[in-house]
């Protein structure tokens, strides 16, 4: 190839700190699947919220960071509240929460778009990070890395979170047996509300951050539930080292697509997620539904 | 001999239904007219959608692609200059093709996941519509010449075609093949166990769904005479869903409602506010928290209690 | 007629052998039951042979054709028809329809779309042989659970099959209803070549030509049902050795009332399975309830929890109306579940799953290790990947750990060998020494009778029996009856 190694290298950044945006987004929905086995198609406008009172808060406080602080629990508590409100009087029945979510998605891309207006949003990124680094004698935008960081970090924190902290056993154990879990004492549905806010929290996390990465316009919470549920498909439902490295996977297809085969980037991953359906229905990482 | 009857009340309101439907926009003419042969072109789609939400289990969010699908095909082949019917049956045809390629993948899961996938290669589409520009024109859509003759004759040749669409289609689930839908929507094992092939049915219901809802898209391309990669967009798909719920899943009658009721109310609502999407969401969770029947199915429930 | 046989099968769940090496050869219109203690693997030699799974290994041969690895759908189109364990049908479609869609499936023309479907002659014949033709229009839904049943057979007749494999076909019923439908099982075409599962031992011995015993996934013995009844190794497999009568269980010190239950009813969907239920277990007591697969002794133990709903009754827990909690709040009122097949949760470890369920109190981790040292070399290994021993283990400790009231144990030898099995029976004594309060359900007599101090019998969800293990070892006739091989 005639492509240059700086540019390769850039790519490969860019790539990666998509993916771990990505991995923000999926690991929220399959969190929220794995315990609470709602499929949320509302995560896309989580997202948004985060993006659009990320920005606001911003303003407000005239600070990125305690903006980073403060937002993604606030949408969290939405979150909760939607699964209290609305998923929790639907149990047991998966498609019709599924299509709640739908609405509440429509209603929060509505909102959003009556609060903010539909134009197109380019987001800075906050000042501290917006200049670039130079790393082994090549530059790259500090705000990247920032966020490839950021995705590692968090990776690392929610597989520390439900592999070692009594409330990652009980995530763990409702996922696989609610009935058994509760006979043990733990309230299935105070979980799965917990777990619910978490996982809309990460999705707002991902808008926050995701903002100076991908421009913001009414149109983005669709497109970004749909990478969301490729992600999660492709790496196994309610798994949330499945959803990492998915991302990662994801994210690479569709930089370096966009790099050599700039006319299909698109369906390099569509490809991707119909070859592990038809060959993994499961995912990469998936057990079986039944 | 059927085995069910339908209901005495069911037969009465559907009957005044289709007789409002034929004369009211008519005598109404103007804007009137052009939503009524709107609802009757979503009709069809949501019929074929009632087929595969009510009949074979099939919960799809992602016919928009079959809608837009159809669109693009009456609008690219007619803009070539091709025959108009020839367009109607490339619209028919492709959709079914691509309901058929991707049906093996999404057909695989069972609920949650058929939606996801189907919504996944609706998405796959639409993304493909907007990017294409040379093919599609993007975002600015496809004008097309003016081409459905008088309006009052393209309406009323969509409500012969939707009231035909609809008698088959209940004729279909009455027959062996539509039971074995049934059955497999109960209760897929046993109805393996008693040999009856679920997955070739349920694709072929699929198909089936797919062509309908590809000609609905034409036939929509036509009326409007204008394609945008909208049709396209998973709101579409959630739209047919809506359409679907609000009449109430199981019966085409209720679809034909469910869309009617959604196109008037989505003009009357439009004209007022600009945040449509708020006021449908707001339906769509409201429908299902309220009733598992949708309000086509409380209204006839009611009617036949008080007879 | 058709020879069903089957040859080296083996079935492997995760660590599980569930079938370990199975052969039979059931000839041409021979009927064969099939018994076996509960998880001997009987279900998936079934569902194995119908081709709803795969076998690990093995063959299985229609005739002189090798049928493993078809689909369901195939096997039906070559004429096996079967029935399943909880009644399955289509709840919306009435009766006729399911036999005449039987019968559109079976003559392949369940793909005709052009016509309306009619009922078919052979179908309707089909509902008459099962006496349901007055009922040809309603929806199997509202069909009575006995109903539900005649009409799975009526659909088995509208297909006219070669070989039938029916599913504890009896399960749930009682009474009238259960002799109907074993009237009709007895009037079944004998051309028929019949594989039957069944509790009902009694039932199996008038119905089958020959009979196969399966233990542990492996055909433990195979005969005539004289030959069967009087083989000592399937005796042992049900009723035990006869242990029992030389270990009184040590006195219990009962105290004041901790669970009484009154007029019980439970049951999924139109199938009752509890009627009538009253029970009470004093502080300290051990209480053992006994009964055949199916009595509804899970059933029993899930309302208990708070699983399932109880639909008419009370359940009181020291003093308080329980009835209506939810489980996570009945444990915390001090009810423990050791559950039916140990239900270990899938992604723990053995010591997180452990420390999950600990509260504070007599029983803690170390005492829980030192009561299964095996434990304590498992901790760090997922508990879905250890043995079933292993297993049980995990899931008593977990209930243990509890430090409940009451703890409510489910079939704790079920699938095990007999060796672990006396380790669980040293484990349940010692735990009656320490004073626990246990309600045992079993259906292995010998391990129940060796440790309880009354004990209730359940037959098709009715208390039968109620009374001290003196009372019940002094009527052997009435126990082979209800409880053994008879």
């Amino acid at each position: 190839m005639a492509i240059p190694l700086p540019l390769v290298m850039m790519q490969l950044l860019n790539s990666l700190s998509y993916a771990m945006l990505l991995f923000l987004l999926a690991a929220g929905l399959s969190l929220i699947f794995g315990v609470a086995r709602v499929v949320n198609l509302a995560h896309g406008a989580f997202y948004m919220m985060g993006a659009y009172l990320g920005l606001a808060a911003q303003r407000l406080l005239g600070d990125f960071w305690a903006a980073l602080v403060l937002v993604p629990p606030a949408v969290g508590l939405a979150g909760v509240a939607a699964e209290r409100l609305l998923l929790r009087q639907l149990h047991g029945r998966p498609l019709e929460q599924v299509l709640v979510t739908v609405g509440v998605g429509f209603i929060l891309a509505d909102l959003i778009r009556a609060g903010f207006g539909a134009a197109v949003r380019s987001v800075p990124p906050p000042p501290a990070l917006s200049g670039p680094v130079e790393l082994f004698g090549l530059i790259y935008p500090a705000y990247q890395l920032f966020v490839l960081a950021l995705g590692v970090g968090l990776f690392v924190a929610v597989r520390v979170l439900l592999m070692r902290t009594a409330w990652g056993v009980r995530v763990r154990a409702v996922t696989a047996d609610p009935q058994v879990a509760a006979s043990l004492g733990i309230h299935p549905g105070r979980v799965s509300a917990v777990t619910f806010g978490v996982g809309t929290a990460l999705a707002a996390l991902g808008g926050m951050v995701g903002a100076p990465i991908i421009a913001l316009a009414p149109g983005l919470d669709a497109q970004m539930t749909l990478l969301a549920l490729i992600v999660v498909v492709i790496g196994g439902l309610g798994q949330v080292e499945g959803s990492f490295w998915s991302a990662l996977l994801v994210g690479l297809v569709d930089g370096f697509g966009r790099l050599f085969f700039s006319q299909v980037a698109l369906f390099l991953i569509f490809a991707l997620m119909a070859l592990v359906l038809a060959l993994r229905p499961q995912g990469l990482l998936g057990r079986s539904l039944s | 001999m059927p085995a069910r009857r339908v209901p005495a009340a069911t037969s009465w309101l559907a009957g005044l239904a289709v007789a409002g439907m034929a004369v009211v926009p008519v005598v109404a003419g103007g804007y009137t007219l052009y939503l009524a042969t709107e609802a009757m072109v979503w009709s069809l789609a949501a019929a074929a959608l009632g087929l595969l939400v009510g009949h074979a289990g099939v919960v799809s969010l992602g016919h928009a692609a079959f809608f837009g699908i159809g669109a693009y095909s009456v609008g690219l082949l007619v803009k070539a200059g091709v025959d108009l019917w020839v367009g109607l049956g490339a619209a028919v045809l492709l959709a079914a093709a691509f309901a058929a390629l991707t049906g093996p993948l999404a057909l695989r899961g069972h609920g949650v996941v058929v939606l996801m996938v189907t919504l996944a290669f609706a998405q796959m589409v639409y993304s493909a519509a907007y990017r294409w520009k040379w093919l599609t024109g993007g975002d600015d859509g496809l004008a097309l010449p003016k081409l459905g003759g008088r309006p009052e004759l393209f309406y009323a040749a969509s409500v012969v075609l939707v009231v035909a669409c609809v008698a088959a289609l209940r004729r279909l689930v009455a027959s062996p093949y539509g039971q074995a839908l049934e059955a497999i929507r109960q209760n897929e094992s046993k109805a393996r166990a008693l040999g009856i092939p679920a997955f070739p049915y349920k694709l072929a219901a699929y198909t089936l769904s797919a062509a309908l809802t590809g000609l609905a898209g034409g036939l929509l391309a036509i009326h409007r005479n204008f394609v945008s990669p909208h049709d396209l967009y998973w709101v579409t798909s959630a739209t047919l869903l809506v359409m679907v719920l609000l009449g109430g899943s199981r019966g085409f009658v209720g679809a034909v409602v469910g869309a009617t009721l959604y196109v008037f109310l989505q003009a009357w609502v439009s004209s007022r506010t600009e945040f449509w999407s708020l006021f449908l969401g707001l339906v769509l969770v409201l429908t299902i928290l309220g009733s598992r029947e949708g309000l086509w199915g409380l209204l006839v429930r009611r009617w036949s209690r008080r007879a | 007629m058709l020879e069903l046989r089957v040859k080296d099968l083996f079935k492997q769940f995760g660590g599980l052998m569930a079938l370990n090496g199975v052969s039979l050869a059931v000839r041409p219109g021979e009927r064969r039951g099939l018994i076996g203690p509960n998880g001997a693997g009987k279900t998936t030699l079934l569902r194995v042979i119908s081709g709803e799974m795969q076998p690990t290994r093995g063959e299985v041969w229609l005739g002189d054709r090798r049928v493993d690895g078809l689909s369901p759908e195939q096997l039906a189109r070559l004429g096996v028809a079967r029935t399943f364990q909880r009644s399955s049908l289509f709840p919306e479609l009435s009766a006729l329809q399911h036999v005449s869609l039987a019968r559109a499936a079976a003559t392949g023309r369940s793909g005709c779309f052009w016509e309306p479907w009619r009922p078919d002659p052979v179908g309707w014949r089909a509902l008459q042989a099962v006496g349901l033709e007055h009922r040809a229009h309603v929806a199997a839904g509202a069909l009575s659970h006995g109903e539900q049943r005649q009409l799975e057979i009526a659909c088995v007749l509208a297909q006219e099959p070669k070989v039938i494999l029916l599913d504890e076909p009896l399960a749930g019923l009682a009474g009238a209803e259960r002799e109907q439908v074993g009237r009709l099982l007895l009037g079944l075409p004998r051309e028929l070549t019949v594989l039957l599962i069944e509790h009902d031992l009694s039932f199996v011995q008038s119905f089958a030509d020959r009979i196969t015993v399966l233990h542990y996934g492996e055909v433990l013995a195979e005969g005539t049902p004289e030959e069967v009844r009087a083989d000592p190794r399937v005796q042992e497999v049900y009723v035990g050795t006869g242990e029992t009568a030389s270990r009184p269980a040590p006195a219990g010190t009962a105290g004041e009332t901790l669970l009484a239950v009154q007029d019980l009813d439970t049951g999924y969907e139109s199938m009752r399975v509890l009627e009538g239920v009253r029970l009470q277990v004093s502080r300290g007591e051990v209480v053992a309830v006994l009964g055949r697969n199916g009595a509804g002794k899970t059933t029993l133990l899930h309302t208990l929890m708070g699983f399932l709903p109880a639909r008419r009754g009370s359940i009181h827990m020291a003093g308080r109306d329980v009835t209506r909690l939810a489980p996570q709040d009945r444990a915390r009122l001090g009810m423990a579940l050791v559950p039916q097949g140990r239900r270990m949760l899938e992604g723990l470890r053995v010591e997180e799953e452990l420390a999950l369920a600990s509260t504070r109190g007599r029983w803690n981790l170390e005492r829980v290790y030192n009561l299964f040292p095996q434990l304590r070399r498992r901790r760090h290994h997922f508990s879905t990947s250890l043995s079933g021993g292993e297993q049980q283990m995990v899931a008593i400790a977990r209930g243990l750990l509890r430090n409940p009231a009451l703890l409510l144990m489910d079939e704790p030898s079920e699938g095990l060998s007999p060796l672990l099995v006396r380790h669980v029976r040293e484990a349940i004594r010692s735990l009656k020494e320490e004073g626990e309060t246990l309600l045992l359900a079993e259906q292995n007599v010998d391990l129940a009778l060796s440790v309880a101090d009354r004990v209730y019998v359940l037959e098709n969800g009715r208390v039968v029996f109620a009374g001290s293990v003196e009372a019940l070892l002094e009527q052997p006739g009435w126990m082979r009856e209800h409880l053994g091989v008879g």
